[in-house]
């Protein structure tokens, strides 16, 4: 295990990436479905975070754009503030680098 | 509505219970305005992929044969069954090695009761019913004996057996509990192969005796005395638990076609049939004279259950995961205790099940809700779960479990949307308002990840569930007015049990020829601990029963004392081997599964979108994972589709020790 150590981390990043962009695509894909929002809720956050967690600003303001709508009409408060709050955060920083390029 | 393909009659709730413990989608069905009864529909699927029969479980108001032939009248006309069977216990009569707990299949039923009452006494004119010859073929060929594995309820201590056995044979029926060996040998004179009496067959044959669309009968029964002076109770709950498990097994060997449902359901007058709402609250659930009686995980179940679905109204799933065992081994003790403190109205509001990481809280709080459904003893059930996943850094505290957002999701669950936009005064008197207007079961699953401490939220949550109860899991125990329940690992003979139940489902033959010394030594090295129990099993398709004990003895197995880091290090030593086994595309998928929700998982879509592994690859990287435990199988709740997911603590392994990226 020691030896692959690095392949490992490299499959866990690439898998990370495949991972964060499928459920990205699925939410743009089910943003008005909201049973297949409601069942995948929990990747979906993960997804969010990695999202986070790389500072793919974009990706943040993407799943936003996807989701913020379900959380507001099903009962998910908490969710639309936090989220909310990060990709805005997450917009604030893609202006700032449009600004600045 | 839709015929059915069996229905099973039952004379004791026990007896009721034991098979519908083992049905598959579970319902309670009941028409006060047409009949007594309590109905329980389900299905029981076999190997072909989406065969299944539809089955319906009815126990009696009393014992005896005007009432299972009552019972049996009620059951034809409102489900039309194509086979009826009677399944239960009765007493014995010596033949052979006979024993306790043994099963009987009775290849004809002979009601002893009739007589001819002449003046030097009565004159017996017995009635014979032979058995579904049909039936009787299949049983005949049905020689699979792990159904006897499936007993999921303690063998009493005084067995002359370590096993039960099968046996065909006459059975004679009449309305009288034999306690005398007199008797028993009086009958036993007039039918020299008897093997058992029991006290309701004679009904159900008499029943069905004019009804030309039914196939036949079959009285299938468990030893639970020997209609002698000694007769107890004793053996009672292991003998019908024993015909239970041979029923099921025998019908999960589809010994007759089951019906064509599209076939049916096109001669099924739509008024006919049964209406199915999908309820904010509940996902797809039953409306029966104005009260909920069950769920359907998803609509596509419920159309393929052949129920009518409503589309009005905008589907919300319940919460709840899915089943992830067949049947739970060597809980019924603790399963009862939780359903007791549940039932009573002047117990505890709270009931707590705690114990270390895999071994079993979950899914025991999944068999807590479909046995207190089964009684109704809730009119809903809120699902709350805290997240699993190790914190990775701090953005991961977004989402996690407060009395705040447990009070949003009973709102929300409950179908009240606006609950988690009001104000904490407000929102506390309205969820105090839903909770107090019906009997809601609220379950509060992984309370140890909760943010704030699990007995304040506990604590807070208690004077809003009159009339309903809190069913709660952790890994810590509970503290305060708390029904606590604290879960260990399974005792020797469930865990030889499990293992058993495991290798049969995995195929692993190796099991077959291990000793009962090496089953005690893997049962006492895993601590008992299901988690580890199945890691071991998997281990064994690859390795010799040797190299697998070998490796268990560097390992400290855990106990009811030991701490969450010295469990996690005997998980991550059992896990350490299974990955040593692994092929590369295995170790791919594993990694690239440990980014999913643990307990909720991925389709097999999403698992290829992340893993990338080809098609091929994954199928049979799937296989490997699900064979050493790895990877649990379930169906999603409401995609209709299959879903793979870790558990939290393969996940914990996977995230630290593999990859390494845990703080």
């Amino acid at each position: 295990m020691h030896v692959a150590r690095k392949q490992i981390q490299q499959i866990y990043l690439d898998s990370r990436h495949r991972y964060v962009g499928y459920y990205l695509r699925y939410s743009e894909e089910s943003t008005h479905l909201a049973y297949m929002l409601e069942q995948e809720l929990a990747n979906l956050q993960q997804a969010f975070h990695w999202a986070i967690e790389d500072n793919k600003h974009e990706l943040v303001a993407r799943f936003w754009e996807a989701i913020g709508d379900f959380f507001w009409e099903h009962g998910y408060w908490q969710n639309y503030l936090e989220w909310g709050e990060t990709a805005l955060n997450a917009i604030r920083q893609l202006g700032r680098r449009e600004t600045e390029a | 509505m839709q015929p059915v393909d069996f229905a099973i009659i039952t004379a004791l709730a026990k007896e009721a219970q034991a098979v519908v413990s083992r049905l598959e989608q579970p319902t309670t069905r009941r028409f006060e305005a047409e009949d007594i009864r309590t109905y329980h529909y389900g299905t029981i699927s076999f190997q072909a992929p989406g065969q299944f029969y539809r089955v319906v479980v009815i126990t009696l108001p009393n014992m005896g044969t005007v009432s299972a032939a009552n019972a049996v009248t009620d059951t034809i006309a409102r489900w039309s069954p194509r086979f009826v069977l009677m399944v239960g216990i009765a007493g014995g009569i010596p033949q052979g090695d006979l024993d306790l707990g043994d099963v009987v299949i009775a290849d004809q039923v002979v009601g002893y009761d009739y007589g001819k009452v002449t003046e030097s006494g009565i004159q017996p004119r017995p009635r014979v019913y032979p058995a579904s010859a049909l039936l009787l073929d299949r049983i005949h060929n049905f020689w699979d004996n792990a159904w006897e594995q499936q007993v999921n309820v303690a063998r009493p201590v005084n067995a002359r057996r370590p096993i039960s056995k099968r046996w065909v044979g006459p059975i004679a029926s009449g309305n009288k509990v034999i306690a005398s060996t007199e008797f028993r040998n009086q009958l036993l004179a007039q039918w020299p192969k008897l093997l058992a009496v029991e006290m309701e067959a004679e009904g159900v044959f008499g029943a069905i005796f004019d009804r030309p669309h039914i196939r036949g009968a079959l009285v299938i029964r468990g030893i639970c005395d020997m209609a002698d002076e000694r007769k107890s109770d004793e053996w009672q709950e292991y003998a019908a638990n024993a015909a239970a498990a041979f029923v099921v097994a025998f019908l999960k060997s589809s010994p007759v076609e089951p019906i064509d449902a599209s076939a049916e359901e096109r001669q099924t007058e739509p008024s006919q049939k049964y209406h199915i709402t999908i309820n904010e609250a509940h996902g797809v659930v039953i409306g029966d004279q104005a009260h909920i009686v069950q769920r359907f995980t998803s609509e596509p179940v419920a159309r393929e259950r052949g129920f009518e679905v409503a589309s009005s109204s905008p589907a919300q799933f319940m919460e709840i995961p899915g089943k992830t065992y067949r049947t739970l081994i060597g809980r019924e003790p603790i399963i009862g205790d939780i359903i007791a403190a549940l039932r009573d109205p002047g117990g505890k509001w709270l009931v707590g099940i705690d114990g270390m990481g895999g071994i079993g809280k979950t899914a025991m709080a999944n068999e807590v809700i479909d046995r207190s459904q089964a009684e109704h003893l809730f009119d809903m059930v809120v699902w709350e779960s805290a997240p699993k996943l190790e914190r990775l850094h701090d953005t991961q505290a977004i989402g996690g479990l407060t009395f705040d957002t447990v009070l949003d999701g009973i709102g929300r669950q409950l179908g009240a949307l606006d609950v988690p936009k009001l104000k904490s005064q407000d929102k506390e008197a309205r969820v105090r308002t839903l909770l107090h207007n019906q009997r809601v079961l609220v379950v509060l699953d992984n309370l140890e990840t909760a943010h704030e401490s699990q007995n304040e939220i506990a604590r807070r949550l208690q004077p809003f569930l009159n009339p309903g109860k809190a069913l709660m899991t952790s890994r810590h125990r509970f503290k305060g007015d708390v029904y606590a329940v604290h879960l260990s690992g399974l005792d020797e003979t469930s865990a030889i049990r499990f293992i058993y139940q495991e290798a049969e489902e995995k195929n692993i033959s190796r099991i077959k020829v291990a000793e009962q010394s090496e089953f005690q030594q893997i049962a006492q090295s895993t601590g008992g601990s299901p988690l580890a129990l199945k890691l071991v099993v998997g281990q064994l398709g690859h390795l010799s029963l040797d190299t697998v004990l070998n490796q268990l003895s560097k390992i400290r197995p855990p106990d009811s004392d030991t701490n969450e880091d010295d469990y996690l290090l005997f998980y991550k030593g059992i896990f350490f081997s299974s990955w040593q086994i692994l092929s590369d595309a295995g170790k791919q998928l594993l990694i690239s599964m440990a980014h999913f929700a643990p307990g909720v998982g991925g389709t097999s879509e999403a698992i290829q979108a992340t893993s990338d592994l080809a098609n091929d690859v994954l199928t049979r990287s799937i296989d490997e994972l699900w064979r050493l435990s790895f990877l649990e199988i379930g169906e999603s709740p409401s995609l209709n589709k299959l879903r793979y997911y870790l558990h939290a603590l393969t996940q914990n392994f996977i995230l630290s020790d593999v990859v390494q990226i845990l703080k």
